[in-house]
């Protein structure tokens, strides 16, 4: 019993890299020396002065300020653009304080190296085997099978119906869908899936995310997601598989395909983005926040 | 967590194709507007995906020719100038001098019309599916899905009505805001670095910092 725990857990660790290697990115390096530079107040003068010369398109298309002739030094209290839009100015949810950030840099340069040594050229090769109407399919079994999480978590929520839908969309796409390969639940019924997982259900009664975690393999999390992954893998029923090494295959199997399937996008963002973990950091929080809303 | 990693990788995707698909009625300036404009901003938005996707659809058409019209047919409909702004944000807006400021402007709105036009060719025929918009005081929010294979990508335009028409200020990708998520890195970085580092760190070629031999797949 022990011994299977500790292998379900190396399952899950393994399984996790191969997910979050797909989300981390950023040198590690960038880690190691992180002066707080604080640029202070230096900001709000210089952002005063400087809103008399902003630039003829910008003012053109604003609508709180008609016309303002660029030359001018005009000090009019005209509203300005940062006030008309301050929906901008609170941070993300639990990122104005990110205690662990050196920490979650350097994790977030080592799963993007793993991703990039190792988990993209094994998915590369998987992809270039297995066409994708087939790995899509794969997906839907996996998604399917997971139907007990978002059952449980719908009824500790009370979305009763949700929960009931859920159930009818298991059983259609069971039967139906022979065993989750399709999905008719979706496409001919028109019944929509209501994902929700342990952490999504903390945050329902007022949990905050804690803090930001990366997680070695798996990627962006923070303390109550963390803490969740525990009571979703005793509902997930891979883990209730006898053979260890066909569970494990299983799990691994999955993430190896998601991340084929994903790859393209994932590739993307990385190229995009300024600075990977900050983005990742608040893609994942904005993300979370929108799930737990719903 | 796999979930959540599925999301997120979700997200990327999106986010990819946020930039892409506002619409809005040119030269209709609705003004201040009262809980009516919602139809209008819906009918603008839904007008000019639909003129965006034919474009995309049509395979005979030469690929620069293809961009040219699609930023011809969102250009006035997307506030760029404003979506720049608000990006690097009012704490920052003035740790950059002027002339900084301009150059940050010019350098971000062609930075995100370059990446809506790159995200633009990804598309294989998904369909759309427009959903009712919202209006809160001078702004009106639209949802739109994207049908994919997997679940469907959520997609959020932010509208205000601008001097010359309704136009797009933000989007929202599985609520991820395109603003907030850049806005977060231009803070870091000039929490780190100089403004000059900022402007020098928008001039590298998005190429620079590729895997190299990336292949997508389609």
């Amino acid at each position: 019993m022990i011994g299977k725990w500790v292998k379900q857990m190396a399952m899950v660790v393994i399984s996790a890299l191969f997910l979050s290697a797909v989300f981390c990115p950023a040198p590690a390096a960038l880690a190691l020396d992180w002066p707080a530079l604080d640029a202070g107040d230096a900001g709000d003068a210089a952002f005063k002065s400087g809103m008399g010369q902003t630039q003829p398109a910008d003012l053109a298309s604003d609508p709180s300020k008609p016309s303002v002739p660029a030359a001018a030094s005009e000090k009019d209290a005209a509203p300005d653009e940062f006030d008309e839009f301050d929906e901008f100015e609170d941070a993300v949810p639990a990122v104005t304080a990110d205690p662990l950030g050196g920490y979650n840099r350097f994790m977030t340069g080592v799963n993007d190296g793993l991703y990039v040594w190792v988990l993209r050229p094994v998915a590369t090769g998987y992809r270039f085997i297995v066409f994708k109407p087939v790995r899509l399919a794969i997906a839907r079994v996996f998604t399917n099978a997971s139907y007990p999480i978002r059952f449980v978590n719908n009824l500790l929520q009370l979305k009763i119906r949700r929960a009931g839908v859920e159930t009818g969309r298991f059983i259609v796409n069971t039967t139906l869908g022979v065993g989750g390969l399709f999905d008719p639940a979706t496409t001919c019924m028109k019944m929509k899936p209501f994902p929700e997982d342990f952490g999504q259900t903390l945050g329902h009664y007022g949990a905050g995310s804690g803090c930001h975690i990366v997680l070695p393999l798996l990627g962006p999390s923070n303390l109550r997601d963390f803490v969740a992954i525990v009571p979703d893998m005793f509902l997930n029923p891979v883990y209730y598989i006898e053979d260890d090494w066909t569970a494990t295959g299983l799990s691994v199997g999955n993430r190896l395909n998601t991340l084929s399937l994903f790859m393209d996008d994932y590739d993307a963002l990385r190229k995009e983005a300024f600075d990977l973990y900050v983005f990742q950091r608040d893609a994942y929080e904005m993300k979370r926040e929108k799930d737990i809303g719903e | 967590m796999q979930k959540n990693v599925i999301d997120y990788l979700i997200i990327a995707f999106t986010g990819i194709l946020l930039v892409a698909a506002c619409p809005a009625l040119a030269e209709d300036a609705p003004a201040a507007a009262p809980a009516t404009d919602v139809p209008a901003v819906e009918q603008l938005l839904k007008t000019k995906t639909e003129a965006v996707l034919e474009l995309l659809r049509n395979k005979a058409l030469d690929e620069a020719v293809k961009k040219d019209r699609i930023m011809g047919l969102i250009e006035p409909i997307i506030d760029f100038p404003l979506m720049s702004k608000l990006t690097l944000g009012k704490a920052n807006w003035g740790k950059l001098s002027p002339a900084q400021q301009t150059e940050f402007v010019e350098l971000f709105v062609d930075r995100l019309k370059r990446s809506y036009l790159d995200k633009t060719t990804v598309y294989n025929g998904e369909k759309v599916a427009y959903r009712p918009g919202v209006q809160k005081g001078n702004k009106v929010n639209v949802p739109v899905d994207i049908i994919t294979n997997d679940k469907p990508i959520e997609l959020l335009y932010k509208f205000y009505a601008s001097d010359t028409g309704w136009k797009a200020y933000d989007l929202e990708i599985n609520g991820v805001s395109l603003i907030k998520s850049y806005q977060a890195q231009f803070t870091e970085l000039l929490r780190t670095g100089s403004p000059e580092e900022l402007l020098a760190e928008l001039k590298k070629p998005v190429a620079e910092t590729a895997i190299p031999g990336v292949r997508s797949e389609k």
